[in-house]
């Protein structure tokens, strides 16, 4: 992280103390990741100093590392000859996203300088939806015919004038670009120079249509231990390739989400948008939470005759709540988390583990109501209130441990049912899970008191 | 042209009916190959011994080392651990190596390094080194069959290499240029490779200045690095620079798929690789041993009440909220925590600018939350005190319990943001502040301040 700091303290001096010409030899030393840090927390003028300065090589690649919408808005203040050019150096796939956020007067000012075929490719993979296959995937990639030999693939290969980053896989189409099939690398620099494609390529390939949710190609992309994986339209004719490091980000956003939505929060902005967002995201299920806890002193409310006629009632009431919660909570993380690894998918697997479950909520439950009778016992005999020492001891440790149970059941039924009906098993969050058994701990444990106490 | 393979499959069903109705040898064989290792690997758990063994006899011993790779870690040692150690290392040689040290590393440690030693070469001393590492270090998870040439040979012979490495190799983008002592000299990408004159020396095309990670470097620091610079693969040298594996964007994807169900577990308190098949009796050890503990943290509620008894005895009503306050603290913890976490984990936190707007935006949020709610406590004591045995609708009232509302959800906010922080700054792992006990800590905190308001405004009005 030191030397990280270092490299863009040099970059940031570079940018404010060079002309433009050693600026543009000083930067395009740099890693392009680390100069568009860098280009984001300079002021106004130096970045449009840089804009001048550095050639479109450069400019392409700090672009390539700002979200789209931000390049685009960069993209503008550049002149459209070059700013042509800089679309030109960027990997097809960032271009389109980009060229997505332009105004269409500017797209179509901007394209009419770029490159024919590179222009008609950019309009078509820009016209995806956020969140498709079609959006995530790039245009750049290697294909041949399934007469070919394994020499002239090879020398296919080695003559492409444009390389993909990892041109690990080779596509084979026909003359529609119908997919045939693909072909590994490795299997052909082991092959024969004189064997056939056709008798060599795998035919049939694993792909995804071009409407498919991103999640799915990149989850397609896991399983399978795909470096690219080939994208058609519903005709099967081969429209791009998803490389490996962009389902790798759609993946790790996805279990970002996936891990906010545990703790109650609707969505990534929640974590970097502006106070608007962050309190939107939270709201609704505080909100619903509010409500919950509302309802729960609604039933304290209903017990109050209780803690009117032994006040110390109240002196346990956070410990069981919290301690009964965290039971809960456990049980939730678990479940849930064999759910996500696709541990349940029978049946006897989701029953096998609910009685696991609830077995192991009861000897915990004989553990923890042991151990808070002895607490109840303890603060008791400190505070010099022995008067209802016994009662008070078996009502708080029967209670807590019932709690720890109906909090097992809680924690694992709810994410199990939702699975079941095939919902988003985020819906059962950690608060919620604390919430509801929160409730049933209230009514157990006055309950309990009701009968032993009063 | 109508193609299938977009079409909804019961693949495991078909894969169970092959084994079990195919009679015919070669059918068999022929049609057990249209099916991805994956696919097999999904349908593990349906299939009897007998179709097991029949699976193994009838697909080719790599193939079905993939199907062993692709199984999770328990399965794959459950499956391991009927075999003798000849048979084990046969199918383990033939894995992706990284998913092999996997498995090894799901059996026991005398079990693994037994099975290792039945190894040779250069792959039981490498096995060896790697197993004695952390999780947390990146050799645990490298490959370690890089494609390796020895400087002075010719891009020619750097081919031919890599044709004969491609059957076994685990990733054919990088070939590796080292010395005598295996020593890495440079690096040259496949696409380099491709391109260059067959007749060159590798030393004049190749990276002499490659990229590469320690052995025992940080997995969590080796992923930031390959996200930040978009790197597809590095070499992982030991401190004598010596190349004994390389680290992949596959890695990279795995550590991202781990990093979420620790995520998670931490966050729920759970032991980090929790077996969700071990026996009961197994997981009941395991997380009574986090349940104890959080008890124990727990003790401090005991106490807060104990401090205040005498106030909350004067205004016994106070005590029908008291749960309200202390959930809303703890809920608002979990939301900041989760936040903060992921702020920390992506790569934007590493600039101070970021990190500023996003405490600034954290601390607005929960001020603003807790304004919202607070409030509309505050309207609710007062609308709904019917409902609520002995509450009151005075202003007082309102006050006390909108108060500590509010006062629980920002003290809840500054508590999950503050504490991961620093326990990142102390360059600890900012998901490991268990929000178990920050939740505590918040509810601790907003009882206190209830207890307190209580005490200034309506014991005097009483």
């Amino acid at each position: 992280m030191d030397q990280d700091s270092a490299i863009k303290q040099q970059i940031k001096e570079a940018i404010y103390t060079s002309s433009p010409k050693e600026l543009q030899e000083t930067l395009s030393s740099y890693h392009p990741s680390d100069v568009a840090d860098v280009f984001l927390v300079v002021d106004e003028e130096r970045r449009e100093y840089m804009l001048m300065a550095l050639n479109f090589h450069v400019i392409g690649g700090v672009l390539e590392y700002l979200e789209a919408r931000v390049a685009a808005r960069t993209l503008n203040k550049i002149d459209a000859e070059k700013a042509a050019h800089v679309l030109e150096a960027i990997e097809p796939d960032n271009a389109a996203h980009i060229v997505k956020y332009l105004s269409s007067t500017q797209r179509k000012h901007i394209l009419s300088y770029v490159d024919e075929r590179l222009a008609e490719t950019l309009q078509t993979l820009s016209k995806y939806k956020r969140g498709t296959a079609g959006y995530l995937m790039t245009s750049q990639c290697i294909t041949l015919s399934k007469d070919a030999t394994a020499k002239e693939a090879l020398e296919i290969l080695e003559s492409s004038p444009k390389q993909p980053m990892t041109p690990l896989r080779l596509f084979v189409v026909d003359e529609k670009r119908f997919l045939d099939g693909v072909i590994d690398l490795n299997r052909l620099l082991a092959a024969e120079p004189d064997v056939l494609i056709d008798d060599i390529m795998h035919p049939d390939a694993i792909a995804v249509d071009e409407h498919d949710s991103a999640i799915k190609a990149a989850r397609t992309m896991q399983n399978y231990e795909l470096r690219l994986l080939p994208v058609v339209n519903a005709r099967h004719q081969l429209q791009g390739v998803v490389t490996l490091d962009d389902a790798a980000t759609v993946l790790a956003d996805k279990s970002a989400v996936a891990y906010l939505k545990t703790a109650g929060v609707a969505g990534i902005d929640a974590a970097a948008g502006n106070v608007l967002k962050r309190v939107v995201f939270r709201l609704p299920w505080l909100l619903a939470l509010w409500l919950l806890g509302l309802f729960g002193a609604w039933i304290v409310g209903r017990f109050f005759f209780v803690i009117n006629e032994a006040p110390i009632v109240a002196l346990f009431m956070p410990f069981i709540l919290a301690v009964a919660s965290a039971s809960g909570v456990q049980s939730l993380a678990i479940t849930a988390s064999g759910i996500e690894r696709g541990v349940f998918t029978r049946m006897y697997a989701r029953r096998r583990h609910v009685i696991k479950e609830i077995v192991i909520g009861v000897i915990s439950a004989v553990f923890a109501a042991l151990l808070s009778g002895l607490f109840v016992f303890l603060a008791l005999v400190i505070m010099g209130d022995t008067a209802q020492l016994s009662d008070m001891v078996v009502a708080v440790g029967i209670a807590t441990g019932l709690a720890f149970i109906v909090a097992t059941v809680i924690g694992t039924v709810i994410p199990m049912v939702l699975h079941q009906l095939n919902r988003d098993i985020s819906y059962a969050n950690k608060p919620l899970i604390s919430a509801l058994t929160d409730l049933m701990t209230i009514l157990l444990y006055f309950s309990f008191l009701t009968l032993i106490v009063v | 042209m109508a193609k299938t393979v977009l079409t909804k499959r019961n693949k495991p069903k078909e894969i169970k009916n092959l084994l079990k109705h195919e009679k015919r040898d070669k059918m068999l064989i022929t049609k057990l190959k249209r099916y991805h290792p994956y696919d097999i690997a999904t349908t593990w758990n349906r299939l009897t011994d007998n179709d097991i063994v029949r699976l193994r006899s009838f697909s080719d011993a790599k193939r079905f080392a993939r199907v062993i790779a692709m199984l999770p870690p328990e399965e794959a040692h459950a499956y391991l651990s009927e075999l003798n150690y000849d048979e084990r290392v046969e199918i383990l040689d033939m894995m992706p190596t990284h998913r092999a040290i996997e498995t090894l590393r799901g059996m026991p440690e005398s079990e693994a390094f037994e099975t290792v030693a039945a190894f040779d070469g250069r792959m039981r001393d490498v096995l060896r080194r790697v197993l004695r590492l952390k999780r947390s270090q990146i050799g645990s998870a490298m490959h370690i069959r890089p494609v390796t040439v020895l400087k002075g040979e010719t891009i020619k012979t750097a081919r031919t290499m890599l044709g004969e490495a491609a059957a076994y190799a685990d990733t054919t983008e990088l070939v590796f240029v080292i010395n005598q002592k295996r020593q890495l000299e440079g690096v040259i990408p496949l696409k380099t490779l491709l391109s260059a004159k067959p007749s060159d020396l590798v030393e004049t095309v190749m990276d002499a200045k490659p990229q590469h990670v320690t052995l025992s470097d940080d997995v969590q620091d080796v992923v930031a690095l390959m996200r930040h610079y978009d790197i597809f693969a590095t070499a992982v040298v030991d401190e004598n620079n010596k190349l004994l594996g390389v680290v992949t964007v596959e890695t990279v994807l795995d550590i991202i798929h781990q990093n979420m169900h620790e995520d998670y577990a931490k966050g729920a308190e759970m032991p980090m690789h929790y077996n969700i098949n071990n026996p009961s009796n197994k997981q009941v050890r395991v997380r009574l041993a986090k349940l104890l503990m959080l008890i124990g943290v727990n003790i401090a509620l005991i106490a807060i009440m104990l401090i205040f008894a005498s106030t909350y005895k004067a205004v016994l009503p106070v005590i029908v909220f008291l749960p309200l306050v202390g959930a809303m603290a703890s809920h608002a913890t979990n939301q900041t925590l989760a936040t903060t976490v992921i702020m920390l984990e992506s790569e934007a936190m590493l600039n101070i600018e970021t990190k500023r707007s996003h405490i600034a935006g954290e601390v607005m949020s929960g001020f603003v939350n807790g304004v919202l709610l607070g409030g509309l406590t505050m309207l609710a004591s007062i609308g709904l005190h019917e409902i609520f045995p002995a509450w009151q609708s005075d202003m007082a009232y309102a006050w006390v319990l909108g108060g500590a509302v509010f006062a629980g959800i920002m003290i809840a906010t500054l508590l999950a943001m503050g504490i991961p922080l620093i326990i990142n700054r102390l360059s600890g792992d900012p998901a490991a502040s268990g929000s178990p006990v920050i939740a505590t800590a918040a509810t601790l905190i907003a009882i206190a301040i209830y207890f307190t308001l209580t005490a200034v405004l309506l014991i005097p009005i009483q």
